[in-house]
């Protein structure tokens, strides 16, 4: 192992150099070792480091992963919740579908039997027209008249009846209890009974005809007393007019019968006793004779035009209304007068629907 | 579970340690053994240059050069030699004039390998 010189500095006022050497092997030999120790304890404290690093960053990741393990925990129970809540949802879905194809099939049932009932219920109005004297059965009795007859349903509990009988001209205007069906079931009976009455007895008198109605229709309807029994029964009023002496008679169950005459409207109020099981005594009917000297106008309706809802205020149109209507309209043609009744109950009623069913027959007699 | 993650981050943290480390370390070493070489060099070119100068004062106090080679002799002989050493030529016969090594005084030093003495 050899040195190296590394300088040489010449000594002024000598023939000597100053030479320093240098041994290059010994100092790299001298630096490895250097470098050994340095990489070893480079390696026991990378080491250290790592240990200390690695026991930290776990330390602190614990602290997160205890957070996240917490919000995940929350997650799951959130989860679990929404999952129960999807569950119950989808229970009420199915059972909600259940019960809307349930009611779906129920609503093709009822519109089917609505259906049904609709087509019996045309039918019906087709039997009760056919029982009813048609507008040209009136024609065939009476001149002058006018007709406002409006159902409220297909069929009504409101009827006219007229018949020719020696001579003789019978009209009437009924107004059975309830309406639809039931007051057309009524209806019928009611018309039945007057034919019947006309055809098999000798009653004459319009009075005479309604207490022989009554009796017939409370045995028909087996009616016994007020309290034990249904209170079923007709409102009506019968004319009789004779043209041979120029008298008409009236007799009314309730109902009123107008009469308008050389500008004035008279009211002949029904007796208060229903055609039908009567509250309390049960009276005769009263005949009212009229002999005709001019052109009279008689006005026989049920109380479904003066009930009928409506207005400003939805009230009844009341029948001093209809009184004061009749009165101001009394001396024009009877069409015409038709057709002014028609236009105020529709203005009267509106959208509203109809209260009951309405007739209204105008007989002009001179 | 737990264990295996103190590993995994163990092992992580020493092998981002170890390739940190490595490239630092390297280059660290590298600086550094060229500055320790360059300083060995420095400190012995240094010290010649002061005994030069320290032998030029002892000449122009007027002191005879056989003097001041003789101590000078003294003062380097025995000393420890082996990493690096002074020692003074004579440039008349580029032989040896004063060295730790006693025995060595004399010897010439040749042309094309300076560190490698020959016997006059």
């Amino acid at each position: 192992m050899g040195t190296d010189i590394v300088h040489m500095e010449p000594i002024a006022g000598t023939p000597w150099l100053m030479a320093a050497h240098t041994n290059y092997d010994l100092i790299k030999k001298e630096f490895n070792l250097i470098r050994r120790n340095y990489i070893l304890g480079s390696l026991v404290l990378g080491f250290l480091i790592a240990l200390a690093a690695s026991i930290t960053a776990r330390r602190i990741a614990r602290i997160f992963e205890a957070r996240i393990e917490k919000k995940n925990l929350q997650l799951a129970k959130s989860y679990a919740e929404l999952k129960d809540l999807h569950n119950v949802l989808k229970n009420q879905k199915e059972e909600i579908e259940t019960q809307n194809n349930m009611l779906v099939s129920q609503k093709d049932i009822i519109t089917r039997q609505k259906d049904d009932i609709l087509a019996s219920i045309e039918y019906a109005k087709r039997i009760q027209d056919a029982l009813l004297n048609s507008e040209k059965s009136l024609d065939k009795h009476i001149a002058n008249y006018f007709l406002v007859y409006k159902p409220k349903d297909i069929v009504s509990g409101d009827f006219y009846w007229s018949r020719e009988v020696n001579g003789n001209i019978y009209v009437a205007v009924g107004d059975c209890t309830g309406h639809g069906v039931p007051g057309a079931f009524m209806s019928v009976l009611g018309i039945t009974l007057l034919n019947e009455i006309v055809d098999t007895t000798n009653c004459e008198k319009p009075n005479e005809m309604l207490d022989e109605l009554r009796h017939r229709l409370k045995k028909a309807l087996n009616q016994k007393s007020w309290e034990l029994d249904n209170s079923d029964g007709i409102e009506m009023a019968l004319l009789k007019y004779s043209s041979s002496d120029s008298t008409v008679q009236v007799a009314a169950s309730y109902q009123s019968v107008l009469i308008y005459s050389n500008g004035n409207l008279q009211e002949i109020k029904g007796d208060r006793c229903p055609i039908g099981v009567c509250f309390g005594a049960e009276k005769n009917f009263n005949t009212h004779i009229f002999r005709l000297n001019a052109k009279t106008t008689f006005y026989m309706y049920s109380d479904g035009y003066a009930d009928q809802m409506g207005g400003e205020n939805n009230k009844k149109f009341y029948s001093r209304r209809l009184k004061d209507l009749i009165a101001s309209i009394g001396n024009k043609d009877l069409d015409e007068q038709k057709t002014i009744l028609n236009t105020t109950i529709e203005k009267h009623k509106g959208n509203r629907p109809q209260t009951d069913d309405i007739i209204l027959l105008g007989v002009r007699l001179s | 579970m737990k264990a295996n993650q103190y590993v995994y981050t163990f092992l992580g943290v020493s092998l981002s340690i170890f390739i940190i480390g490595f490239i630092g370390i390297t280059l660290s070493l590298t600086f550094i053994e060229r500055n320790y070489v360059d300083i060995q060099l420095d400190v012995n070119k240094r010290h010649s240059q002061s005994m030069a100068k320290l032998l030029e004062n002892e000449v122009s106090m007027g002191l005879d050069l056989d003097t001041i080679r003789t101590r000078f002799q003294k003062s380097i002989e025995g000393t420890e030699y082996e990493k690096g050493f002074l020692c003074m030529f004579d440039t008349g016969d580029a032989s040896l004039a004063c060295h730790p090594n006693a025995s060595m005084i004399g010897m010439v030093m040749p042309n094309a390998s300076p560190s490698i003495y020959q016997a006059k």
